[in-house]
């Protein structure tokens, strides 16, 4: 089984570190872990929190805060592939003279527009449905609100100011079903509930990372903070992110977590020490991933361009399969070649167990996903999507409008066939 | 010349690199051999009555159509160059190439495609006697017209969704069969089938291997690879042995137990590809007691799936709610699958009046003889995974008091013993389905008929409602709500136990380049695929 490399090895790096993991609930997490079922590791160590050892608590505070990191990274991205999907629902919704007239269809047009950072386009479509009078007042409201945030948002994302009440909400239900037609019943969903989700594991890992951040000892400590400052970052507290890695000891983790650290910090100064930093961090992949976080202007952004592409060269076998999935979701987004993304991601799946979370990390079945929507391969994609449902919550709407997307444009012939 | 005329026109002019060449400008060399392994050999060669999946398969390669599809799914032209839409949304006029020429045997040799075949094989398909799985999609066509040689006029009875792709029936040749006017499967030409694709029939041997060449002048250009064999096997274990061996080159969907095996051997790519597929097992609605909801209902909470999935299969499927795969659009998420509670299928059979054992444990029947079904299951010769489960399902069934025999019957037996004599309590078997996801043949009251998919029997007005519904609607929408209710309905109604989807994979040696992969067809891109020089003296006997 292939694992994600990196985040595996801090979790060695702290069991080689701390006292050794002899309560086997702790065992059984790391193992959890390890398959990527993330909540149930956490469940297996929160019932027995306070009859471990204080080093084992330590591990287990980490592998915890981890989990939930790993759960904001995968939220981030399939909140990304969404928006796309999204939009190209809305899009086909909107081609249809049948539907064209629901005003749903400008007011979710505009959620998705502002989940994408189109401002602009947002404010105009949600300009457009907060005068639909066929939208009642609570729909108005947002519509609204929204069109307000989308001014004033100046690239952050939605949910830096306002996050969706999920408290006891179904996330397979949809925020709106329209049955006007009983015998068509179109769904929609809110994007803010994905980044919300995304938002609430940063804040949930931070809030785990912390404490070991702080009074953490050894390697413990420095992991603890890089990756509190990570979550800082990822929630928009640029400044605390730096303040924060800025008393970090840099070497201490090597060169990768060096350049990370050092894109974050740049997230905060002049633009135009950008390019020299590009290059002194180009050759680290992650911090490739970062600076594609942090949209550079030029010259940067073409040299990320192109450095996205010659990237998965250095992908052994053993690549960190997170980070290869935030690659291809990073080049599908920069509009790189998307079967060669598709052939790139592919490479390090597991092929015997192709969805299956256990054999491939999550991070990365979201982005082949992506690939296989990307090439027309909805079959694959929706499959895959599929399977992640059956761990994570609020997929739902992702998959409800690739359905819809996959609806709107198959053409084939209605043909069925028996095998044995 | 109207603007739609005008777009295809454009489009397929663009596409001319791909698809209007009659040399490949690929750089890619030709030569080589390719067997292909298949579980089964194929009833039929002609795509008129071919009813299964190998068949598709060795269709796809000796025929075409008047459009196809490109890799991203798209209609794109193939024996038509061009084609004009009325206004109606009815009437398809498509202009035929002028260079496509049937293959060279059976009196082909250097005759012309034209409007006549078209016409011709539409007829066929329609005719009352034809016996054809194609008839019901091809209801509605109206008329079919030869408006000059190269130009054949389509009016459809109704405005469709997907008219373009829902006309990409293979043509025949009427003037190579025995007679002209309708098909079956005794016509000499479903063994020594004459097309157009890029592959034309040498021989069928007596083992059963279809011996095809390369169509020289094939009008996408000669497809790279020289000869192409479809070799039949019995036994899924002697199959996946003959790649292994090198018997063969490729398998088009392999064992799930021999993926990690093969997997394993740095010779053969694996391709995952998703073809909308699941098995099922399927009840005769002409048995009195299966006619019975509950009892339907009851095996399906007998049987635990997964358990199945995990033992047989390795678990690399996903266990299904309805008549739909999860790949699908029209897949409804709300559904979940029946769970495995053998109390709750006792609950069931004791509410349809199955309360009273027999001194062997079986639930006795009103007559006071066992509850009883015979179930009928394909084989060649030997498939370990699939006896495997239905010993394991003849177990469960045990366990809620039902006793079934199990019937072991070589497929083109199974298929006469379940498309036309409807032979059967019990089947089991896997559906495929194109990207439509068309369920309207399976459960359509009409479709009743030999050689019709609804061979089960079933009828239920609601049902029947929504699938004319579905059809006739222009609404891609209203279409997804109707498939969503009739995954609902269905998954209720349980005419078939709902089982699972598995993963498909096929297995190419890496010697074959540029393999692209057509999910449902498989080999529509087969002409762009390629054996390097160097390794084209490698290719089994």
């Amino acid at each position: 089984m292939r694992t994600a490399a990196t985040t595996l090895v801090c979790v060695l790096l702290l069991a080689e570190g701390l006292a050794s993991a002899s309560e086997p609930d702790l065992a059984r997490a790391r193992e959890l872990f390890r398959q990527n079922r993330w909540a149930e590791a956490r469940e297996a160590i929160a019932s027995n929190m306070g009859s471990l050892s204080p080093a084992d608590r330590d591990q287990a505070r980490f592998l915890l805060g981890l989990s939930h990191l790993r759960e904001a990274e995968l939220y981030r991205a399939v909140s990304a592939f969404s928006t796309d999907v999204g939009l190209a629902y809305m899009k086909e919704l909107t081609a249809s003279k049948e539907r064209r007239a629901l005003p749903w269809v400008p007011l979710f047009r505009g959620l998705y527009q502002l989940d994408a950072g189109r401002y602009e386009d947002a404010e105009r479509s949600l300009a457009e449905a907060a005068l639909s009078k066929s939208l009642d007042a609570e729909w108005s409201r947002l519509a609204t609100t929204r069109r307000d945030l989308a001014r004033s948002l100046k690239g952050r994302r939605p949910a830096a100011v306002v996050v969706a009440d999920l408290e006891g909400v179904d996330l397979d239900a949809p925020d709106v079903e329209d049955a006007s037609d009983p015998k068509k019943i179109l769904r929609f969903f809110d994007p803010l509930r994905l980044e919300t989700l995304e938002r609430r594991a940063w804040k949930s890992a931070l809030l785990e990372l912390s404490p070991l951040a702080q009074e953490g000892q050894g390697m413990a400590n420095k992991l603890a903070r890089f990756y509190a400052g990570y979550s800082l970052f990822f929630l928009g507290e640029t400044a605390e992110a730096v303040s924060l890695l800025a008393s970090f000891d840099l070497a201490a983790l090597g060169p990768d977590y060096y350049a990370r650290v050092r894109v974050i910090t740049a997230a905060s100064s002049a633009p135009g020490d950008a390019a020299a930093l590009w290059e002194s961090t180009r050759n680290y992949p992650e911090a490739v991933l970062l600076w594609n976080e942090l949209s550079p202007a030029e010259p940067v952004a073409s040299a990320l361009t192109e450095r996205l592409k010659s990237l998965p060269q250095s992908f052994g076998e053993s690549a960190d399969e997170t980070m290869v999935g935030r690659w291809g979701l990073a080049a599908l987004s920069r509009g790189l070649d998307s079967k060669e993304v598709l052939t790139a991601l592919s490479r390090h799946r597991n092929h015997a167990n192709k969805n299956k979370i256990e054999w491939n990390d999550p991070l990365l079945l979201v982005a082949l996903a992506a690939a296989n929507y990307s090439n027309s391969d909805y079959p694959q994609s929706l499959e895959t999507l599929f399977e992640l449902a059956k761990s994570f919550e609020g997929l739902r709407g992702l998959q409800w409008n690739l359905q819809g997307v996959y609806a709107a444009r198959q053409k084939s012939a209605g043909d069925a066939r028996i095998a044995n | 010349m109207n603007r739609i005329m005008v777009a295809v026109l454009l489009a397929a002019i663009l596409a001319l690199p791909a698809f209007g060449v009659e040399n490949r400008q690929d750089g890619f060399p030709d030569g080589g051999r390719l067997v292909y392994g298949e579980y089964g050999r194929p009833a039929t060669l002609d795509p008129i009555t071919s009813n299964d999946m190998v068949g598709l398969r060795v269709t796809e390669l000796l025929f075409n159509g008047l459009v196809s599809f490109s890799p991203k799914n798209e209609v794109v032209a193939d024996l038509a160059e061009s084609w004009d839409i009325s206004p109606d949304n009815r009437v398809y006029t498509f202009k035929l190439r002028r260079d496509i020429q049937w293959h060279g045997a059976s009196g082909g040799a250097g005759r012309r495609v034209t409007a006549d075949d078209f016409v011709g094989t539409l007829d066929l398909i329609q005719h009352p006697r034809t016996l054809s799985p194609l008839k019901a999609p091809y209801e509605l066509v109206a008329e079919s017209r030869r408006v000059s040689e190269d130009t054949v006029s389509i009016t459809l009875k109704r405005p469709i969704v997907n008219g373009l792709g829902r006309l990409s029936f293979k043509v025949v040749p009427t003037f190579a069969l025995t007679n002209p006017d309708f098909f079956s499967r005794d016509d000499p030409f479903s063994q020594r089938p004459v097309g157009t694709g890029p592959y034309r029939l040498r021989t069928v041997t007596p083992e059963g291997d279809v011996v095809m060449d390369a169509n020289p002048s094939y009008h996408r250009g000669r497809p790279h690879i020289d000869e192409m064999v479809l070799k039949p096997f019995a036994d899924r274990n002697v199959l996946t042995q003959s790649l292994l061996f090198n018997s063969t080159d490729m398998i088009v969907q392999l064992n799930a137990r021999d993926i990690a095996q093969v997997e394993g051997d740095k010779r053969f790519n694996l391709y995952p590809y998703n073809a909308l597929s699941y098995t099922f097992f399927g009840h005769n609605l002409l048995n009195p007691h299966l006619k019975k909801k509950e009892v339907r209902q009851a095996i399906a909470y007998a049987v635990n799936r997964q358990e199945m999935l995990d033992s047989f299969y390795e678990g690399r499927g996903t266990v299904i709610s309805g008549p739909f795969a999860p790949g699908s659009w029209a897949y409804n998420l709300d559904v979940k699958p029946m769970s495995f509670d053998p109390v709750r299928a006792k609950e069931l059979l004791a509410r349809a009046g199955y309360s009273r054992s027999g001194a062997d444990g079986y639930l006795l029947t009103e007559e006071g003889t066992p509850l009883q079904f015979t179930l009928k299951v394909p084989i060649e010769k030997e498939n370990e995974t699939i006896k495997r489960v239905v010993l394991a399902f003849q177990n469960y069934m045990r366990q809620v008091g039902v006793k079934v025999d199990l019937q072991f019957r070589e497929w083109q037996a199974w298929q006469e013993d379940v498309f036309v004599n409807h032979d059967f309590d019990l089947m089991i078997a896997e559906w495929a389905f194109d990207d439509s996801a068309d369920i309207s043949t399976l459960f359509h009251s009409k479709e009743t008929g030999a050689w019709r998919n609804n061979f089960i029997g079933y009828s239920n007005p609601e049902v029947d409602g929504l699938i004319i519904e579905g059809k006739t609607t222009l609404d891609r929408e209203k279409q997804r709500t109707i498939n969503q209710k009739l995954h609902a309905l269905l998954a209720d109604d349980q005419p078939y136990t709902f089982l699972w989807t598995v993963t498909n994979y096929a297995a190419i040696h890496k010697k074959v380049r540029h393999v692209d992969i057509q999910p449902f067809k498989f080999f529509t891109f087969v002409d762009g695929w390629y054996i390097p020089t160097k390794e084209q003296g490698g290719s089994p006997e």
